[in-house]
């Protein structure tokens, strides 16, 4: 009984642990769902902001030489209140307009620039200190990668909270736990299910079980062996054969005995 | 009197396993899909509000232009090069549907929509957005933004195929820990008592000391040994009699009537222990399951990781196959040294946790790795060092009583179980987090079995044929595997992980059911219908899950006869040739730009020639045939 008990527990625990983990998988992927979704609302500016550069930078001026988009950044700044700061770096890695003025010349942090790296020229989204930039690459008319667009945005207005996507309602609580107690009971009734054999062979042993109960269950044998219940009951019959055969040798010792 | 396997081999407790672990699957499927619809419901209104601002976001810049151009004084039905623009507008914005410019009257201007595809709009539920053109304070027109909803779809079944994983990963790890269980608390202590029974019942009286295994079957031994008991204590009695009677003797007449009085017992029983019998051997070798467990898990993330080193380009595949066949001959030259080094001591168990040390901070400092050559050298000394480990502590005593559960499970383990944890881990911390909880678990699994390392043991395959036909096919298969590894993170979606996870589900699903099932002859049939499920005119997933499902049970299957006599190490080793293979085909098939379905047929026509074959083969040989 406890050995099915037990192992009954321990499969409820996983049923349990799977479920938990499935409903913060499941949280998780609501929490990717829509951060895609903010992500695309600010990607779409970005894609815009890129436009408007490589379109000036087909004009033939250098990017260090565009001081309208400075102007152009910060009324797309003042249009979105959620955006932080836009910046738009040069190819040395340092902000060449930013509408945090006192960040020009500044070089980028480096989360920028592995998100750079390992996104090759599509959209990009690095996470530093709390702030998200997604950014994309700008373009000279041969293709060339001279710089990127960037958004800053606070981590809040991208990354929903927490409380929402990982929050379990109390139904699903109570299915979770009702799908370990079935687990429990299920796994613990099929043990011992499989220990009436083990009685069988017990009573068999234990002398209880007597004729006048029926004759015995045969057990379905084992397909490579007798059933416990067949062995134990040849066994049995060896032993009693054994201590009626020993003691009618003792007898004929003590004749011998008697004798002497 | 060593006892036979084939106690291992109890249909009943395959039987218990099975069902057990369909309940779990069952009640996870049932109350997962609570959970799911219950967030679900929540979820809609949030999503559907993202939508919006997404709808609102675009609709005001497409206004913002429009006014801009209608500042110039140019006319609303006149504006230059507006379809153009709505197209790129919609081509930047793939959750679009439609954009429609309409004048202050709401007549339609300029209208922009995707093709209807009935099956999108059967499942999407479309959000619409109107944003005002303003001018002057006054009204002058609108956008009108029609989005798919097909974020909150993408949603849902992302969430309904992680459930599917979930259960899978429930029902099969419930299952295979059943299984195992009930060799160990079961199977091999019945085996155990059916033997001391046997030789009680031939007349064999000695004590034959209980199984130190937890188990219920124990108690019998203990009844059993109650009875022998006095049996035994009669036996005694007899014996001093009998002796004392032979002590005075004078002329041997007393001692030949003593021997005529003992003769019937003398030749029918026996109350001294006539062989050693074997005792309980716990085998360390379950607990490198653990190691593997957690060596496996990024395997499927190695591909793509790699592949994302040197971006989009004709390199990517070879570099992501080049990575997973580096990972293969890592494990295979891991075999190798604990096949060669046949001796013990404590300097080994030094060098194997130098070793593990060394593969959990490689796979660990994975997540801080941007280039691909670190990478592509760490990951052969990661696989080297683990399967080392797994090689030489799955050598000790006692992996012949669990024959061929052990070898079956291992390949399981590493195949399975581990590739599909991994891929739940990415969907949930992303590659990087996987990388990095791996190494924390090589090392926290990986350094106490060290010191449970032993020798190499020969062991003698007793029926080669069956040996061979089973190693091929878990070759061919574990190729697939490879292939579904490297595919899945590679080249299909870089972040379709829950989606990989229940591809490995369903091929883990086939092969316990057909090692359960243990018809070997049912393999070619299995093959067959995995191959024309592939080649069905419809590349949809449930087909892939479906042909993944039949080939693992074709592995199962033959398996379940095949590896009875198969090693541990022999076995995993051809698992690992399999996952040296399988990318290695893919990248000569994306080389030679093969169709999906043509090689992946091909792929199974390797192990469906072996299947008819050896079937026929065992027909012949018992007269069938």
């Amino acid at each position: 009984m406890v050995f099915a008990i037990r192992i009954g527990l321990i499969a409820g625990a996983v049923a349990f642990l799977v479920l938990s983990g499935l409903s913060i998988l499941s949280g998780n992927a609501v929490k990717q769902g829509l951060q895609e979704l903010e992500i695309a609302r600010y990607r779409y500016l970005v894609a815009s902001l890129k436009a408007t550069v490589e379109a000036n930078l087909s004009l033939g001026l250098p990017i260090q030489d565009l001081p309208v988009l400075q102007s152009k950044i910060e009324r797309d700044r003042s249009d979105e209140a959620n955006v932080r700061a836009i910046e738009i770096v040069g190819p040395n890695d340092t902000a060449l307009y930013s509408t945090d003025r006192g960040a020009i010349g500044d070089r980028i942090p480096a989360a920028w620039r592995q998100a750079i790296d390992d996104h090759h020229r599509s959209t990009w989204v690095a996470y530093d200190r709390g702030e998200v930039a997604i950014g994309e690459a700008i373009e000279n008319d041969f293709g060339q990668e001279i710089g990127n667009v960037v958004l800053v945005i606070a981590e809040d207005q991208v990354i929903p909270p927490s409380a929402l996507t990982f929050g379990l309602a109390s139904k699903g609580w109570a299915a979770i736990l009702v799908a370990s107690l079935l687990t429990v009971l299920s796994v613990t009734l099929v043990l011992l299910n499989r220990r009436r054999a083990i009685g069988r062979a017990a009573a068999i042993w234990k002398g209880a079980w007597s004729d006048e109960r029926g004759p015995l269950k045969t057990a379905k044998p084992e397909p490579l062996g007798p059933s416990m219940e067949t062995a134990s009951r040849n066994a049995r019959n060896t032993t009693e054969q054994a201590a009626a055969d020993l003691d009618r040798a003792k007898r004929r010792l003590m004749d011998i005995d008697d004798a002497v | 009197m060593p006892f036979k396997q084939g106690h291992l081999a109890s249909r009943r407790s395959d039987l218990y396993a099975a069902v057990i672990g369909f309940l779990v699957a069952l009640y996870i499927g049932l109350a997962g899909f609570w959970i799911v619809s219950d967030m679900q419901a929540q979820q809609a209104r949030e999503l559907k509000g993202a939508t919006e601002r997404l709808g609102n976001s675009i609709g005001r810049s497409v206004a913002q232009s429009v006014k801009l151009a209608l500042g110039y004084g140019i006319p609303f039905d006149q504006l230059y090069a507006v379809p153009d623009y709505l197209a790129e507008v919609m081509r930047t914005n793939p959750e679009l549907a439609s954009v429609v410019i309409a004048d202050a009257s709401r007549t339609h201007i300029y209208t922009l929509e995707d093709e209807a595809d009935p099956v999108e709009d059967a499942f999407y539920e479309p959000v619409q957005v109107s944003v005002w053109i303003m001018q002057d304070g006054t009204r002058v027109g609108q956008v009108e933004i029609e989005l798919t909803g097909e974020n909150k779809w993408s949603v849902s079944l992302h969430q309904y195929i992680l459930l599917l994983a979930a259960a899978l990963l429930g029902g099969l790890g419930t299952m295979s820990y059943i299984r195992m269980l009930l060799i160990e608390s079961w199977e091999i202590p019945r085996a155990h008592i059916m033997a001391s029974l046997a030789a009680n019942a031939r007349g064999i009286f000695a004590d034959f000391s209980r199984p130190r295994h937890e188990s219920p079957v124990t108690r019998i031994s203990l009844f059993a040994e109650r009875a022998r008991a006095p049996v035994r204590s009669r036996a005694r009695e007899v014996s001093y009699l009998a002796e004392e009677l032979r002590s005075i003797d004078i002329d041997g007449t007393i001692t030949r009537k003593v021997d005529q009085a003992l003769a019937e017992i003398k030749s029918r029983y026996r109350f001294e222990r006539p062989t050693r019998l074997e005792q309980d051997l716990w085998w360390p070798g379950w607990l490198a399951l653990g190691l593997i467990l957690a060596g496996t898990m990024t395997l499927p993330l190695v591909g793509s990781f790699a592949a994302d080193r040197v971006g989009f380009n004709f390199l990517a595949s070879s570099v992501g196959a080049g990575a997973l066949a580096s990972e293969a001959v890592g494990g295979l030259l891991g075999l190798a040294a604990a096949q060669l080094w046949r001796q013990g001591g404590s300097m080994r168990k030094v060098w194997h946790l130098l070793a593990i040390l060394a593969a959990a901070g490689a796979t660990a400092l994975t997540y801080d790795l941007h280039d691909l050559t670190p990478f592509l050298i760490a990951r052969p000394v990661a696989a080297f060092a683990v399967w080392f480990t797994v090689f030489s502590v799955i050598q000790a005593p006692g992996r012949s009583l669990r024959a061929p559960w052990y070898c079956a499970f291992l390949v399981m383990a590493g195949m399975v179980f581990g590739p599909l944890l991994g891929s739940l881990l990415a969907d949930g911390i992303g590659r990087r987090g996987a990388f990095l909880t791996s190494g924390i678990l090589i090392a926290l699994i990986g350094s106490p079995l060290c010191f449970l390392v032993a020798p190499a043991q020969r062991l003698r395959i007793r029926v080669r044929g069956l040996w061979r036909q089973g190693a091929a096919i878990a070759a061919a298969s574990a190729a697939t595997a490879g292939i579904v590894a490297f595919y899945g993170g590679a080249v299909i979606d870089r972040h379709a992980y829950a989606l990989l996870a229940s591809f490995l589900g369903f091929l883990g699903a086939g092969f316990a059911i057909g090692l359960l099932a243990r018809r070997p002859a049912a393999a070619p049939l299995s093959l067959i219908v995995a191959v024309g499920l592939i080649w069905l005119p419809f590349p949809i997933n449930a087909l892939l899950f479906a042909a993944l499902f039949f080939l693992g049970l074709a592995m199962g299957l033959q398996i379940s006869v095949g590896w009875r006599h198969a090693t541990g190490s022999n076995g995993l080793a051809a698992a690992l040739l399999g996952l040296l293979i399988g990318p290695l085909i893919a990248l000569g098939a994306i080389s030679l730009e093969v169709e999906d379905s043509l090689w992946i047929s091909a792929l199974l026509l390797l192990p469906l020639v072996v299947s008819l074959t050896s079937t026929l083969g065992s027909h012949r040989k018992a007269g069938l045939g």
